[in-house]
């Protein structure tokens, strides 16, 4: 196993919400990108984002690991949730949020700020 | 603030790689693996959104989705359409997907 290989895993076995992402919250390089983080904010998640685009191998490993092929790719608890068409959909149905109290918890929006992991 | 051509080269999915046939052929492509994949969909459509045959909205109602999560419905989408995700026919794809019950 390669040690990027393990720091992606770590990413989404860690974190309780990771989104990973082409660019970051700041520069979003990516309309979908931007539509899934734009509809995790509006559920309140506490937000970690990976820019995948310093390094084709993330990606490469990423979609290795979850099966997925397209960015961005949405992590609750180490659990796909899928990329930016599910999210806007489990949001407008008000399943979003319940996804993430269900496993985070009723408190789940604490105010803890967004964190950016960096895996260059 | 990017221009959209930066945009648009960030969110392809793999480098370009022309078979021959032009636009509309890999929107029959991409319907025929559909309906392979979907033989009894009572609903299944692709759209060229940009009209530059890459980026696509695909959209199948099928009983094979009945039960299942989004995720696992969009896994058996992407399962559909392997050879063109993999071969850079697709730069974009969204998805919409339901079951039938």
């Amino acid at each position: 196993m390669t040690e990027l290989n393990e720091r992606i895993k770590r990413v989404i076995e860690d974190e309780p919400v990771a989104l990973f992402m082409k660019g970051t919250p700041e520069l979003v390089m990516c309309g979908n990108s931007q539509r899934a983080l734009e509809a995790l904010r509006r559920a309140g998640a506490p937000l970690t984002t990976v820019d995948i685009l310093p390094n084709p191998a993330i990606r490469q490993e990423l979609s290795m690991l979850s099966g997925w092929p397209t960015i961005p790719q949405v992590f609750v608890r180490g659990e796909l949730i899928g990329g930016a068409d599910i999210c806007e959909e489990l949001a407008a149905s008000g399943e979003l949020e319940r996804t993430l109290e269900e496993r985070l918890g009723s408190d789940y929006r604490n105010g803890r700020e967004e964190r950016i992991v960096s895996l260059v | 603030m990017l221009e959209n051509a930066d945009r648009a080269r960030a969110c392809q999915i793999e480098t370009v790689t022309w078979g021959v046939g032009g636009y509309a052929d890999s929107v029959e492509r991409l319907e025929e693996l559909l309906r392979a994949a979907f033989p009894d969909a009572t609903e299944l459509s692709v759209v060229d959104r940009t009209g530059t045959g890459d980026h696509f909205h695909v959209t199948v109602a099928s009983p094979r989705l009945d039960g299942l999560s989004l995720v696992d419905q969009h896994r058996l989408v992407h399962d559909a359409l392997g050879p063109p995700l993999h071969d850079g026919t697709i730069h974009e794809l969204r998805i919409t997907t339901k079951g039938v019950r």
